[in-house]
């Protein structure tokens, strides 16, 4: 939470709430995609539930470091979790909320259905 | 159409305050519908930051990256060497009452001026001195906005924010920054990227 809390007030003092949040859902479905995945094969929790989320939003967010050291965007960029044509989808913020909440959804589901209930 | 004026150099005395320009008044709660408020809860604080001088699309306003949203177009001929081929050209849009700040940053600042030609495109009368040396252009009835591409803010009014032109006079860049006088630093690294 503190990592967020930072990295929401650096994109803050630059105007940029709103790429925030669009590398926030990015980055967090991947990993929930992954523990998914993760929690399907393996029928355990994955350690660490809430770092995993947090790795993705800054491996999405990436590019914008080194935008902020004067490196400009290029479309290679979209190696760090799409980080340019992410923008590109239609409904912007407001459908990467819904494939977010999908994603988490689809998470909770492979915990509920892979791991069993404790005696 | 009445044609853009272009004003000399230097030389009217500096009036008014003009400096607000950066400042970006909160967006009227009004603006959220119920339903919207409610699938969106989470974006509430991205939606309730952006002001009347901010794109109705935050995705297209300083993306970072050039040809953004449309492949390169030729730049409109402002007048002096702006737009003139072999020369970069940064070109801002401000409403009057941003060119003083504008002006300031602009003063201040030691190397965009050495890095490309410069141009202030106003939408409407100033008495304010042209930032120094950057060609000021007044456009009441925004043809340059719009020859440039530059996109509406969600008040609908003139633009602010600015634009990039290469060395072979067509414009790479173009966005709306309502605080493009704090963010020098910002346009300097899209001025690097261009060719």
């Amino acid at each position: 939470m503190t990592v967020e809390a930072l990295l929401y007030l650096s994109y803050q003092a630059e105007d940029a709430t709103f790429h925030w949040f669009t590398h926030l859902f990015v980055g967090a479905s991947a990993a929930l995609l992954v523990m998914a995945v993760i929690v399907a094969r393996t029928r355990r929790p994955v350690r660490l539930p809430l770092l995993w989320p947090v790795l993705g939003h800054l491996a999405a967010a990436l590019p914008d470091a080194l935008f902020s050291r004067g490196i400009a965007h290029e479309r290679w960029m979209d190696l760090f979790l799409g980080h340019v044509s992410a923008h590109a989808l239609p409904g912007r913020n407001l459908s990467w909320y819904a494939l977010f909440l999908a994603v988490v959804a689809i998470y909770l589901a492979a915990l509920w259905r892979r791991v069993p209930a404790r005696p | 159409m009445r044609p853009p004026e272009t004003f000399g150099p230097p030389g009217s005395p500096e009036r008014g305050s003009g400096g607000t320009g950066g400042e970006r008044p909160r967006e009227a709660r009004g603006g959220l519908g119920p339903r919207r408020c409610r699938a969106g809860a989470a974006l509430l604080p991205a939606r309730l930051s952006t002001g009347p001088l901010d794109d109705t699309d935050l995705a297209l306003q300083r993306p970072g990256i050039l040809d953004a949203d449309r492949a390169p177009s030729p730049a409109p001929r402002l007048g002096g060497e702006i737009s003139e081929p072999g020369v970069r050209a940064v070109v801002f849009f401000v409403r009057p009452m941003q060119l003083g700040r504008l002006r300031r940053a602009l003063a201040e600042d030691r190397t965009l001026a050495r890095a490309a030609r410069l141009a202030v495109v106003v939408s409407g009368e100033t008495s304010l001195r042209p930032p120094p040396k950057a060609l000021l252009v007044v456009d009441r009835l925004r043809a340059f906005a719009s020859g440039f591409g530059m996109r509406a803010p969600r008040d609908h009014g003139p633009p602010v924010g600015y634009a990039i032109v290469d060395r072979s006079g067509l414009v790479r860049y173009r966005t709306l920054d309502p605080g493009v006088a704090q963010r020098l630093g910002e346009v300097k690294t899209m001025l690097r990227d261009t060719p």
